[in-house]
Parts: C-alpha cells; structure tokens; sequence
C-alpha cells in the first residue's frame, strides 16, 4: 500500500476505533501491523478551533478549509512528537489518540500537560485559537471510544471557561440538568419589555439571568441553549400577535437557532442572545410602525372625504378605533402636521381651486370648503395665503389670463 | 516506578530458561495486569510476587547471575540461596506461606508476616505465573459451558441464568454466559458498577427494573439469541421476587462477595450507605447482612426445590446461609465439585502459555496451530474465537485453554518445535494455574465432597510439586491459602519455557504428561470412574501400582 494510501487508510481505522466500529481485538491487531501502527493508543483528546462558526461565517468554503487544514496539519506534526494519532472528526472537531507515559507523572498530569503543549503550539503556529478536552485513559482498546466520549464531555466545559482550554474530564464536574432559573416568569417578563419595544430593560433581564448561570458553569451547555431557544421562540410568538413581520421573524428566527446551537462560549451565546432579542423588539417596531401607516393612511381617507362638513380630532380617532391622544401624536408622526393644521390645508387648498375654477362668491366658497363664518374664513386664508381670498381670485386670475394670452 | 517484562530477542541472563523466569516475574507486575504494583500485588487480596522490594531486586540479581545449572531457592518471596544442581533440574524452587497445621490461621500468618518472616502468593502471584484476566474469563466460560453440558445439551441457548455480582470475578459471568448461547441476567446492588460494566461491554443492557429485564429475557429467550442483562438490585431481593413472581430459571449462581462479609451489602442500603453503617454501627451491619444472606440463600434454595440448577460459585454462601440459619443450605452443590471435577478426571485444567517476545502475533500462531491439531473440539474453537474478539493483550501475551493430559504434551512439543524453527519470535513459558487436578487440596472448593472423603489430603500437591521437580521443570513452587485463604488450600504451581532447543523438548514432555497424569491418577484414586477408565489406557503415561 502506498504511503498516501496508507495515510488514508490509518484515518479510517482511527475513526474506527473511536466510533468502536471494530468488533474484534485481533481484526485491530491486524491492521495496527498493516498500518505500521507501533503503539496502540489508550487516551483521547479532542482539539477544536474555538470560534470558528462565527469567526468563519463570511468565509467561503475553501477559505473554511484552509484553516482546518492549517490546524490539522500543526497538530499532526506537533502530535508525531508525543507518539500521538491525529483525525478529523467533524468539521471542527479533531480527535488525538495518544499512549500515555505512566512513569513520570499522574495520568491525568501526563494529559493535561500533552494538552497544553499541543494547544500552545498550534496557537504559536496557526495563530488560530484552541481548545482542549481530555478524557480518561482506558487500557483496553476496545474501551478507547469512551475516553472519547468523555474528551467531548470535557470539552463542553470551554462553553463556561471562554476559550483556548485544556480540559480533562476528571478536572470537572458532570453537568447538571437542572434549569431552576429558566422559569416561565422568565419568559412573560422578557415578552413585557419586548411588547414595550424596551430594549434595555430586556438585555438586563437576560443578562441577569445569564450571569447567574455563568456563576454556577454546570449545566449543560446544550441544555440550556435548548431553553434559550425555547424563550426565543415563544417571543417570537409574542411578536407575531403584536403585528410583526412573520416572515421576517422566520428568517431571524432560522438564524439565532442555528448560531445559539454552534455558539462556542457562553460569552459568545450571550451577545448572540442580546442580538436576538433586540432584533425580535426591532421587528415589533417595524410591525407597529407599519400598522401605523394602515390607520392613518385610513384617517386621512377620512379626513379627506369630510373635511368639508366640521370635523373633530376625537371623531376621526373614533372611526380608526384608537385614542385621542394617541391619534394626535400618531398624527404629527406620520403627516409631519398636527390635526387642525392638516385639515387647514386641506380646506384651503380646496378653496384655491374653488376660488380659480368657479365664479362662487368667497363666503360661498367658504361654506362649501368646511367654514360657516365668512370673517373667520377670510383670516385663516390669509392666514395661510398671505393674502385675502377675493385679492387671490382676482390677482390669479389675471395672471393665469396674462399667462395663457401670451402662450 | 513502572515495571514491565522486556520484550524481544535479546536477553539479560544466561539462558533463556531463566531469563524466561524473569519475564513472568516482571510481567506480574506490569501496571496494566498488577492490582497493586507498587505494593508487589498482582491480584487476589494481597497475593504478592515477592516479600519486599529488596526481595525483588535480589531476585532479578539472581536470576541474571544463575548458571545452567544451579538452582534459586525462594521462601516466601524472599530468594535464600543459590545451589549448584543439575541442568535438568529446576532453576527455581519455592515454597510460600505454608505454615506448621497447628498454626495454619489468618492471625498467626499476619503476626509472621509483620516481622517479615513470610508473604501471601495466592497462587499465581507467588509462583510468577499471573497472567491478568483472561484466567478468570476461562474457568468462568468453562464452568457455564459444563453447566450447559451437564444439563441442556451442550448449549445454554434460549435458557435463562440468574446471577448475581459484578466484582472483578463476577463481571466474568455475563461475558461466559452470552458466549455459551444463554440469556444473563445478572443482579448488582451498585448501580455505578453496573454501568461500569455497561460501558465495557461486558452486560449487553442496562435494564431499569427487574420487571424490564424480564421483558427482555423473554423476548431473547423466544428468538434463542444471546444476552446480558444488568440491573441494580440486591441479589436477597431479586432472588426472592423471582420465588414470589414463581419464574424459575433454568439456572441460578451469585457471585457476590459472600465470603467477606464487610463487602456484602445488606438489603435496602446503597453500597455508600452499607459503607457508612458498617463504620458507625458494625454490629446492626451485620445483623443486617446475615438478613440478607439468609434470605438470599432461601431464595436459591427455594429455587432449586422448583427445578432450577442451582449451584455455589465459590464464595462461601451456603456457609454463610447455614450460619444465617438456613438448614438446608448445602441443598445445592459447589461449582468445582458438580462442574469441574469431571474435567480433573480426565487430566484436564487451566493450561496456559506466554509469549516472552512480547509480541502478540506468537499466540495468533499458537491460535491458529491448537485449532488445526484440535479440530474435532468445538468448545476450544468456539473459546478461541470468543477469546480473540473481546480480549486485548496486556503485558506479555498469553492464552488460556483447558487442556487434558494428552493434549497438553502435544501442544508443547508443537511449540517448542516452533520455537526451533524460527516460526515464533522467541520462546515461549509454558504453566498452569494452581487450580488443577493434582496440583490443589482445598476442601472448600476444588476437592469439595471428594468420593472418598479425601478433601482434606494436602499430600497430593506436595507430590505434584515434587514429581515436577524431577521431571525437570523450570519452576516449581508449593504454597498454602490461594483462593480460599491461610488454613483451607495447598496447592503447587509449575512452569517450564519452551526455547526451542532438545533439552527443554525433554523437559516438556516428562512435564507436561507427569503433572496432569498424576491428576488422573489422584481422582482414579479417589474412586472416580472416568479417571479409573483413564489409568487403564494403554498409553497413560504413568504405571499405576496400586
């Protein structure tokens, strides 16, 4: 077999032995000789690069594989110095089975100080930032899939202690399953701020309860993202009911479950909360604001159809079903004018055509454009204007005439 | 400081008769098969290789320095002197922990070896001949497989076995027992060993209650296929809920530690609580245990009255159940008794042999060899083959297989030969636990309720010892208290190492025939008749006088 094929062929038998897909002792004696394989390994470490779901998210996939590579090849060549076995594993796991020296050290010293060593090359070599899980050493080797199993366990941990870790499975406690803080109080006080669009009132009571769980670095890491996505979810759902976006909140909704799940420490998982949560408050603005347009554009119509006849704040605020107050305030956001002012304008803009169109007499126009009394009309007109409706009439429609003949 | 056997081709001492000696005594103490290498423990309580530290050094000295033709003396662990012999006798004799009768107790033994006047070798630990696990896998396979002889034609398949005890002898169980066809289901009241077990692979399943094991049981024994299922309970209690529940299993052991009381945990204690209790309160912990015993062992015999075949694997519990007060506690008999003695009949026991290269391909060799010069016997392949799947080398490769008292003389000249040849690396040691025909007296175990009532005779190990001095053995030892404690064993061990040249092909063969053969001739003795047929052979390799 040639060495390239040999090399690939080792890859597959590591894997093996670490998924325990070889079921007998001498089938794995057998193919330790025919790779050239010295020593059996009896202890697992899994390297993993820390980040590297968002520090890789506008990467593009050769540049993704590039950095693997780099990590795999420095830890290859860093683990040939220990007499160790490197394997990928998944996208961003590598798995280093390794024959532990009895003599010197513990077996748990011997590991950990492997680990750094290998962690601290890679981070001197690569620039890029790891972390490492250990786990127990098994003497069997048909045992060896547990110590990677427990190497995963152990690397969970990073989740709490932030990166660039060595960690032994024997230096940590087991994690709890226990979420006594993720209460549904939790969840009806975020929903509150998020119907309040209080963003800061919401990254407090997600910081709060965050940093109690950071306290106690035992609970398991997938768990609790679990529930995080549970209580974005649910105010997401709030968000729904209050008019936002369900399509947008789906997209959004995509992305934060898939970055909480790939999220590498809780620091990481908290930013990437904060940014859920106040895209969640964004999409309710937005919501609202677009609801606003609807009844306004409504009360304008309104507006429009009865300026003529008196017309009151309370009444059009009456016809779109919401408050007075919240009307008039709604109203200047939405016109850039306050109520009266609107129907103003709409009222005199009428009587300017009414006054260049027809021969009506100004009172007449005055009536006909919403004002009952002809002394009042004139001064809102002149008001607005600049001047009194009859020197309108007459001064337009020379102009107009003057404009005309000479075309 | 780790000790380890070298491995290889080149060799420290003068020969490789005692550099053979060297290996097994360095590899009793490789960390991955000693219990306590730090102490000289291999295994077994407190079975030391040698008395102390210096003892050991001495001995390797010894050992590299011995000529062809002297001999090393060992009392108990400790080397005495070195004596010009011959080159066909031993080139080393011991004798450990034997005691004057009168004085033949735990506490006068403990007292001597204080002043460091004696060790405990147990046996194997003594007589460097350890070989870690697989023995204990071997005999447990083997006892299972005369159980399904005995009693459901040769295969436990579609039968049903409760056990109990998940220990370091009785995690051997479930493995013996799914090996020969049969459904396991096997009680430990630590439910942390359990899982243990679980992890390993030595249990199939975990089951979370009695009721789900014997849902799975059924389902297994309806598709005839095999299983090990552990569950976390007291033995008093699952025992009793299967004579409650009236399921009567085909067949029914335990191997929890009835024989050391302070291990044995009482009914509705976990094993951190009966620790506790034990400490604060030793006499209400014993009330509490012998509780549990008494309703343990009635279950067992309750059992046995229902039909099932019930049988004591070596801890003491009928002793202890008749002390708790069950009258008919001896209602079932002993494993070495019913199941190993027909075996000893015929000359055959634990034979084993070591490859000192070291490297594990030697014992494939011998594998592939014992099964082509074998191949009528179904139960050595079907061992070899379960062997070579589950079982990983630690230390010095080796195999075990129950051979009898033909075979065993032919398979050493097969390997001496391929010694010779050049077909296995380096040499190989031949021996055999303490545990065979001739070689132990222990009334409570494998010379239990002998025909004649000779269960106390402690002259035929001492015989067996002597006769395998002059047959030119390379290691000879006899030593008291091996698996059953000061006062209750005498037993002798022997090793010779096959380095492919005439002389050791002698030393074999005069070995290898005269040390089962006596074996024969001790049960023929005794008045059974499968031995008595044996002796008549024409090619028996001994002359019978009597």
């Amino acid at each position: 077999m040639g060495d390239f094929l040999k090399d690939y062929a080792r890859k597959g038998f590591l894997k093996d032995l670490l998924f325990n897909d070889i079921v007998s002792v001498r089938d794995i004696w057998e193919l330790q000789k025919i790779l050239n394989i010295e020593h059996l390994p009896d202890a697992v470490m899994v390297v993993t690069i820390d980040n590297y779901y968002s520090d890789t998210i506008n990467k593009s996939e050769i540049q993704k594989q590039a950095i693997r590579v780099k990590v795999y090849e420095c830890l290859k060549r860093c683990a040939e110095e220990l007499d160790a076995m490197v394997v990928n594993m998944e996208e961003n796991l590598f798995a280093v089975l390794f024959r532990i020296e009895k003599d010197r050290v513990s077996e748990v010293e011997y590991s950990v100080n492997a680990g750094a060593y290998l962690k601290e090359r890679v981070e001197r070599e690569t620039g890029i930032s790891v972390s490492a899980g250990i786990g127990r050493r098994y003497k069997d080797i048909m045992d060896l899939h547990l110590s990677y199993k427990e190497a995963l366990s152990a690397c969970h941990h990073k989740f709490f202690l932030g990166k660039s870790q060595v960690i032994h499975i024997d230096n940590v406690l087991p994690f709890s399953e226990d979420l006594g803080l993720y209460s549904v109080e939790v969840e009806s006080q975020l929903s509150v701020r998020v119907l309040a669009c209080d963003e800061e009132g919401a990254i407090n009571i997600l910081r709060e309860l965050m940093g109690d769980t950071l306290q106690q670095k035992a609970i398991n890491p997938l768990t609790m993202k679990t529930r995080l996505i549970e209580i974005i979810t649910t105010l997401m759902r709030v968000a729904v009911e209050a008019g936002a976006d369900q399509e947008n909140l789906a997209v959004l909704s995509g992305k934060c479950v898939e970055e909480i799940l790939k999220s590498d420490t809780m620091t990481a998982l908290q930013s990437l909360m904060q940014q859920a949560i106040k895209g969640v408050i964004q999409e309710v603005y937005q919501g609202r604001k677009r609801m606003n347009l609807e009844v306004f554009e409504k009360a304008l119509n309104y507006i429009r159809d009865n300026f003529k006849k008196p017309i009151t704040l309370e009444e059009v605020s009456d016809h779109v079903h919401i408050s007075p107050y919240y009307f008039s305030h709604g109203f200047k956001n939405f016109t850039g004018m306050n109520f009266i002012d609107y129907v103003t304008k709409l009222r005199i803009d009428e009587a300017k055509k009414l006054l260049l169109t027809t021969d009506m007499s100004v009172g007449d126009v005055g009536k006909q454009v919403g004002y009952y009394d002809p002394n009042y009309f004139g001064r809102v007109f002149k008001n607005v204007v600049g001047m009194p409706p009859s020197k309108f009439k007459v001064s337009k429609k020379v102009r107009l005439e003057r404009i005309f003949s000479e075309g | 400081m780790v000790i380890k056997s070298p491995v290889g081709n080149s060799i420290s001492c003068k020969g490789w008769q005692q550099e053979g000696l060297l290996r097994l005594l360095l590899n009793c103490l490789d960390p991955d098969i000693a219990k306590a290498p730090e102490e000289l423990v291999a295994y077994g309580g407190r079975g030391k290789v040698a008395r102390d530290i210096e003892s050991l050094k001495a001995i390797v000295n010894a050992l590299m320095n011995l000529e062809n033709d002297e001999t090393l003396l060992i009392q108990s662990g400790k080397p005495v002197g070195v004596f010009r012999t011959f080159e066909y006798a031993p080139r080393v004799i011991m004798a450990g922990a034997l005691l004057v009768p009168h004085w033949s107790n735990w506490e006068y033994f403990h007292k001597l070896e204080e002043k460091g006047l004696t060790a405990y070798g147990q046996s194997t630990a003594g007589s460097w001949a350890y070989i870690g696990t697989q023995g204990i896998l071997q005999g447990t396979w083997e006892t299972f497989g005369q159980v399904a002889k005995r009693h459901f034609g040769g295969t436990l398949k579609g039968r049903m076995v409760l056990t109990s005890g998940l220990g370091e002898m009785g995690s051997a169980q479930p493995l013996a027992i799914a090996a020969n066809g049969g459904v396991a289901i096997v009680a430990d009241a630590d439910r942390t060993i359990v899982k243990k077990r679980l992890m390993s692979s030595t249990i199939d399943i975990m089951a979370d209650s009695l009721e789900e094991a014997l849902k799975i049981a059924k389902e297994y024994i309806t598709r005839e296929e095999p299983v090990s299922i552990g569950v976390c309970g007291n033995a008093a209690d699952v025992y009793g809920y299967f004579v409650s529940h009236k399921i009567i299993p085909d067949v029914v052991t335990d191997q929890t530690p009835a024989h050391d009381l302070e291990s044995y945990i009482p009914s509705g204690l976990s094993p951190r609580e009966a620790h506790l209790l034990a400490e604060e309160d030793p006499e209400r912990y014993e009330k509490m245990v012998m509780e549990t015993i008494r309703r343990h062992v009635r279950a067992m015999v309750e059992l046995k009255n229902r039909g099932a075949v019930v049988f004591d694997y070596g801890n003491n519990l009928r002793e202890q159940g008749r002390r708790a007060g069950i009258e008919d506690a001896f209602c079932f008999p002993g494993f070495a008794a019913e199941y190993i003695r027909p075996l000893f009949c015929e000359g055959r026991g634990p034979f084993r042999w070591v490859a000192l290269s070291g490297d594990p391909e030697d014992i494939y060799k011998t594998d592939e060899v014992i099964l082509s010069i074998f191949k009528g016997d179904t139960r050595l392949h079907d061992w070899l083959n379960f062997v070579e799947r589950r079982f990983m080398f630690h230390g010095l490769p080796a195999r075990v297989c129950w051979l009898n008292y033909k075979e065993r003389s032919v398979f050493g000249k097969i390997i001496n030969e391929m010694v010779a040849s050049g077909k296995l690396k380096a040499p190989i040691a031949i021996t055999r636990d303490h545990m065979d025909a001739a070689a132990v007296a222990s009334p409570f175990r494998e010379t239990e309720a002998m025909k004649d009532g000779s269960d106390a005779i402690a002259d035929w190990p001492v015989l067996n010892a002597l006769l395998n001095c002059s047959s030119g053995a390379t290691l000879v030892g006899i030593y008291q208290g091996g698996g059953v404690g000061i006062g209750y064993s005498i037993h002798s061990g022997v090793t010779v190492i096959a380095d492919g040249t005439e002389k050791a092909q002698e030393r074999l063969d005069h070995v290898l025939k005269a040390d089962p053969a006596l074996g024969v001739i001790r049960y023929a003795d005794a008045g059974y008749d499968m031995a008595r047929e044996i002796i008549k052979d024409s090619d028996f390799p001994a002359k019978v006088v009597n």
